[in-house]
């Protein structure tokens, strides 16, 4: 018999794997309220891309699923897109409805990367979301279920879920912008009527527990990147938000809490595996809850006064996860003897292993494992939190690692970064706060930066002014 | 702490060794007093509120509240000792402990002290300041508060889950001012200034309150400390503050600065050593600050550093800046016991030589006032962490004159200065004399005032610095080191003799910005008009700004784009600052409504200034300051704004950007 789920020993996220686009994020959440289409009498996915990067070239036949391009093709479909847009209002008579469809298209059009097939589409609408799924960006038939980590990480962060998820409360933030602005309104309608085939009709349904899975409040973990994700999302996503935030920013701001969510909570995770080996080959006296309520690092945020060496975060962070993962491997396949009704908790599991001589040698041994090789959790956290471009029209200023020569990774925010976690600290746009608040919400997602630092950040995001009230009684204004 | 050492010259400078790196002594303690080093005036209010408190009222029934507000090191807790220094504790503590709240026996009622409201309370969980506010009115008790800023956001925060109280009425009257609203006027403000705000509070029953509340930190100490008369009465009046810094040129005299006086003062207490020495900078440093040129000098060295650095000296930084200046980093290298036989000792000519060699001379040069205080020479030399770590030259490097050596002389040149330094070096090689040189030139062009102030000290070493850098003996490696050493060296010097500092034409524009708050001086105008609002084609007059509409980056379209694409036309919008204190902001308004606001910072305003015409240029602070203008711009494009948005296509495609309209309304949901 293996350890229970049920237990709280594994918190049940699915493997993940490196997001490349990171517009899918949301759109991954707005598939998962919409049905999938197969195509092929039901045989073969499909895998939808909003437009090839090189738009020249054919793209890559795939055997296992269908992929499919949103963007018009053909200048039939462009005129088409054009003149769904002039139905749903716009009115131009200088363009052709091939121009306008093209400069709409070119206004919505996400990251182009330099390395891959797909250029996203910007997640501003629901419907323009459901231009990319996840198969499609990642190029692979079963791509890791963003959604459903997502919606686990949200759950996992909040002491009653209600009949809300992460995607549902999504949906909401995206119909209000619809309300207020005429311009993102006519480009979601005519994109539904024109780029989403017929048979694609969205639903975006929204079940009483939207699409997560029923989980008990021992699965929540007040002090965890998940429960600051909880509380942010449901900030992000109310209408003082939407209705303070231009289209592009809270795209921008809702794709950075993913990310952080994401990386983070699968950095958490791993740390809390190790923690679990740690706890069984210590003699200490457990408390389930402050086990579970301690402080964990996830990044390590030394001071920025350090020799780039000493702030490197990529090893300690790649040991950790790689630890963690071959903890979590090793726990969930060990046989024990006693029923799962003997160790229905996390404390009981603890407590039985210790006496197992063959479960502390193999967790002492594991615990000293050197990183060698790359398990998906690390492309997925190096991909989340490092900052994408450094320079140029596409610079990533939502970034928290940026690479120091080819060896290190230090922490270093992007401005916008410290901006956006900021304000959502603040609670409302135009309010204020403190960085002590800020430095509660900084240590629920495991981060111990030093206060000046923070400070200065803060400072060089124009949100704060040092000299006024110094330490934690620095106040800061939300950049909205 | 108290030295129990016989008071000579050498014990008073070892007193700088208690102040060289701050310490939570210098912060909360500006009058020094466990050294003898001289007391600092307060910042303005704090020793008038301080006084007012101490003052018997008349009426008995009248209640004194005395808020004061500011970070560590701003003299909150030196005030209160003097407050209760001659009350009696309602209970004698006898832990070592900082409390929270101590009570006295004043002579109408009890006097409260929340000295530091940053401790939590034992008896109030939640909102205990505004509890403890509210527990004064209850129980008719004086109330003297040390807080920061951050206290009382967070207080009235927590409050909105309660009830307001009349506490919360002046935490937020206390925080944020006199309100509008007349109906939800609690307390009566009669006297107002950015750093102080006199009011009163008529309660029920024929009693009331007076309130005072200091805002310690908003002044600088290196700005004039404005003038208060009558605190506390019906007559007070409190002198606006005024940024107008001391060193520069068409500063009023008799604007004395906190700093500028306190310098002073340590100069006047420190006096000169009995003996004179051809080799002793410190003396050199001593005799040099004594000129008012160079006090003025040294102010505005500090003031630029703090314009540029966006950080407000505070006591612990002023005193640290002060040990720096005149004895450099010897407190990190030697005991204070040790100092006179370093001085002693202080000698380039080692090896009975007659000639000094230039790592000697550089050794004691490196201690002048001017390499001090940029840390010339000192640790940071080799660790340029201290850069950001050490307190006071993570403020003053940023204006390392040397860091600007911009071309022209100070006396033909509104911001350039460094051709004379240049030509003297250039002469030094040709074994001419630097000071004859740049007084030749300065006579050249009508200067008659010194052009240089130097002292016997700096004879020494430029005499052994002409004699070394015209020697033919010297490596041509080695003597490139010591020509870019003394330039820098003299460049210093030279730039305190005229009020230069690194980025002086930034920091000026602040100041004057600051001046003319709401109306945006003329130069930083256009720079800021290039930034904000770029025309879309610079070239031609009637150029619109158009932005993109749906872009991570709101970077102005100018030119033609790769592709075409939507914009937003930005509608005309004016712009105006407002200054609270030292905070300046940039205000943009449409259609009368404020849209956003940003901080003008040294940063944005390198960033105006590198706009040469139409087209905005690049700093090293352009990283800093994008995300902060993006965000600006992009107030443009919130939602509600997009009803009325005049909305363009633009591209290489078209030869004119072509307007596009948007008839749908919103969603009907």
């Amino acid at each position: 018999m293996t350890i229970d789920l049920a237990s709280g020993v594994f918190l049940g996220l699915p493997r993940p794997e490196y997001v490349s686009l990171p517009e899918t994020f949301i759109s991954a959440l707005a598939w998962s309220l919409n049905p999938e289409r197969k195509v092929d009498d039901d045989r073969l996915s499909i895998g939808r891309i909003f437009r090839p990067v090189d738009q020249s070239s054919s793209l890559p036949k795939r055997q296992s699923f269908s992929l499919e391009v949103s963007s018009p093709q053909t200048n039939e479909a462009l005129v088409n897109f054009g003149s769904a847009l002039k139905s749903h209002g716009v009115q131009q008579n200088t363009l052709g409805l091939e121009g306008l469809a093209t400069a709409v298209l070119n206004s919505i059009a996400g990251i182009r990367p330099t390395n891959g097939i797909a250029q996203a589409v910007s997640p501003l609408t629901p419907h323009v979301s459901l231009l990319q799924n996840t198969r499609g960006t990642a190029a692979k038939n079963n791509p890791a279920d963003i959604a459903r980590y997502i919606e686990l990480m949200y759950a996992m962060g909040k002491q009653e879920m209600g009949h809300s998820s992460a995607a549902s409360k999504w949906y909401s933030a995206s119909i209000k912008r619809l309300q207020y602005d005429p311009v993102l309104t006519t480009i979601d309608r005519a994109v539904k009527d024109a780029l989403l085939p017929s048979s694609d009709i969205p639903t975006f349904t929204i079940g009483e527990t939207g699409n997560t899975s029923a989980f008990s409040t021992e699965s929540f973990f007040p002090n965890s990147p998940y429960a600051w994700f909880a509380r942010v999302w449901d900030r992000l996503t109310s209408e003082e938000w939407v209705r303070a935030l231009p289209a592009r920013v809270w795209v921008d701001w809702a794709t950075t809490v993913l990310r952080l969510a994401a990386g983070l909570g699968y950095l958490w995770e791993a740390v809390w595996y190790g923690d679990i080996a740690r706890a069984i080959l210590t003699e200490e006296n457990l408390d389930q809850e402050r086990f579970r309520d301690r402080d964990r690092t996830t990044v390590p945020w030394k001071s920025s006064r350090a020799q780039v060496s000493i702030r490197d975060v990529s090893a300690p962070m790649k040991r950790t996860v790689v630890r963690g993962r071959l903890i979590r491997d090793y726990l969930q396949n060990l046989q024990i003897e006693k029923s799962s009704d003997d160790v229905d908790s996390l404390i009981a599991v603890i407590e039985d292993l210790r006496g197992r001589k063959d479960v502390t040698e193999k967790l002492t041994e594991l615990l000293g494992t050197r990183a060698s090789r790359s398990p998906n959790e690390w492309e997925l956290i190096r991909y989340a939190l490092v900052a994408r471009e450094e320079s140029g029209p596409y610079t990533d200023y939502y970034g928290l690692i940026r690479p120091r020569g080819r060896r290190f990774s230090i922490v270093d925010p992007g401005t916008e970064w410290i901006a956006v976690i900021a304000s959502l600290c603040a609670g409302h746009p135009g309010a204020k706060t403190t960085v002590s608040n800020l430095m509660f919400d900084l240590n629920q997602m495991g981060l111990q930066p030093e206060i000046n630092d923070i400070i200065s950040l803060l400072e060089r995001a124009g949100i704060a002014r040092g000299s006024a009230d110094a330490d934690q009684g620095v106040e800061i204004t939300s950049a909205y | 702490m108290t030295d129990s050492m016989p008071e000579t010259y050498w014990t008073r400078l070892g007193y700088l060794w208690n102040v060289a790196t701050g310490g939570p002594e210098v912060a909360a303690r500006p009058d020094a007093d466990f050294s003898s080093l001289p007391e600092a005036d307060t910042p303005p209010g704090i020793s008038e509120a301080t006084e007012w408190f101490l003052r018997t009222s008349d009426n008995p029934d009248q209640r004194k509240f005395l808020f004061l507000v500011g970070g560590p090191g701003a003299g909150k807790s030196h005030a209160t000792r003097k407050i209760v220094r001659e009350l009696e504790p309602t209970e004698h503590l006898t832990d070592e402990l900082a409390h929270r709240r101590y009570d006295y026996k004043g002579p109408h009622s009890i006097v409260t002290l929340i000295n530091d409201a940053t401790i939590p309370s034992q008896k109030y969980s939640q909102a205990p300041l505004l509890q403890e506010v509210d527990e004064s009115i209850r129980m008719d008790t004086d109330l003297v508060v040390c807080v920061n800023r951050g206290i009382l956001v967070e207080e009235l925060i927590e409050s909105n889950q309660v009830t307001p109280t009349v506490g919360t009425k002046i935490l937020e009257w206390v925080k944020d001012g006199p309100t509008e609203d007349q109906n939800d006027k609690y307390v009566e403000t009669t006297a107002h200034a950015d750093y102080l705000r006199q009011g009163c509070i008529p309660l029920a029953d024929g009693k009331k309150i007076q309130i005072i509340a200091v805002f310690a930190d908003v002044c600088s100490l290196l700005e004039a400390r404005p003038n208060i008369t009558g605190l506390g009465t019906d007559g007070v009046v409190l002198e606006p503050y005024s940024i107008r810094t001391e060193g520069t040129p068409d500063s009023a005299p008799g604007h004395v600065s906190i700093a500028g006086s306190l310098l002073n003062k340590v100069l006047a207490y420190i006096g000169m050593p009995e003996k004179n020495r051809d080799w002793d900078p410190i003396a050199a440093n001593l005799h040099l600050l004594s000129d008012p040129r160079i006090q003025k000098s040294w102010v505005n060295t500090l003031r630029a550093s703090e314009v540029a650095s966006g950080f407000k000296y505070t006591f612990r930084e002023l005193w640290g800046a002060i040990a720096r200046t005149i004895v450099g980093e010897l407190p990190h290298r030697i005991e204070r016991t040790e100092l006179e036989q370093y001085v002693e000792t202080l000698n380039p000519y080692t090896n009975d030589t007659d000639a000094a060699q230039p790592e000697d001379i550089i050794r004691i040069a490196d201690l002048r006032w001017t390499q001090n205080i940029y840390g010339a020479g000192g640790r940071a030399s080799t660790d340029r962490s201290l850069f950001d770590s050490d307190p006071v030259l993570r403020l003053t490097h940023i204006v390392d004159p040397m860091k600007d050596a911009l071309p022209g002389a100070p006396w033909a040149s509104k911001f350039g200065w460094f051709d004379p330094v240049a030509e003297a070096v250039l002469g030094a090689t040709e074994g001419l004399n630097p000071f004859e040189t740049i007084t030749e030139l300065a006579n050249e062009s009508g200067v008659t005032a010194d052009p240089i102030i130097a002292s016997k000290f700096d004879d020494g070493v430029i005499r052994e610095f002409q004699r070394i850098l015209s020697s033919r003996d010297l490596d041509e490696q080695k003597k490139s080191y010591c020509r870019n050493w003394y330039a820098a060296y003299l460049g210093r010097a030279f730039a305190s003799s005229h009020n230069v500092t690194g980025f002086r034409e930034a920091t000026d524009i602040w100041i004057n910005a600051c001046e003319l708050s709401p109306t945006i001086p003329t130069q930083l105008k256009h720079g800021l008009d290039v930034l904000l609002r770029p025309k879309s084609d610079p070239s031609s007059r009637r150029a619109t700004t158009l932005i993109p509409l749906f872009e991570s980056r709101t970077i102005p379209i100018v030119g033609k784009g790769p592709t075409s694409r939507l914009a937003r036309l930005l509608p005309g919008f004016k712009m105006k600052t407002e200054r609270v204190g030292e905070v300046l902001e940039l205000i943009l308004i449409e259609d009368e409504t404020e849209k956003a606001r940003m901080i003008i910072d040294f940063a944005l305003i390198r960033e105006a200034l590198a706009a040469a015409e139409d087209f905005a240029g690049l700093t090293e602070m352009s990283e800093q300051t994008s995300p902060r203008l993006e965000r600006f711009r992009s107030a443009q494009l919130q939602p509600q704004s997009m009803r009325d948005a005049d909305i363009h296509i633009v591209g290489n495609q078209l030869s004119d950007d072509i307007q596009v309209k948007f008839s749908v309304g919103g969603l009907e949901i």
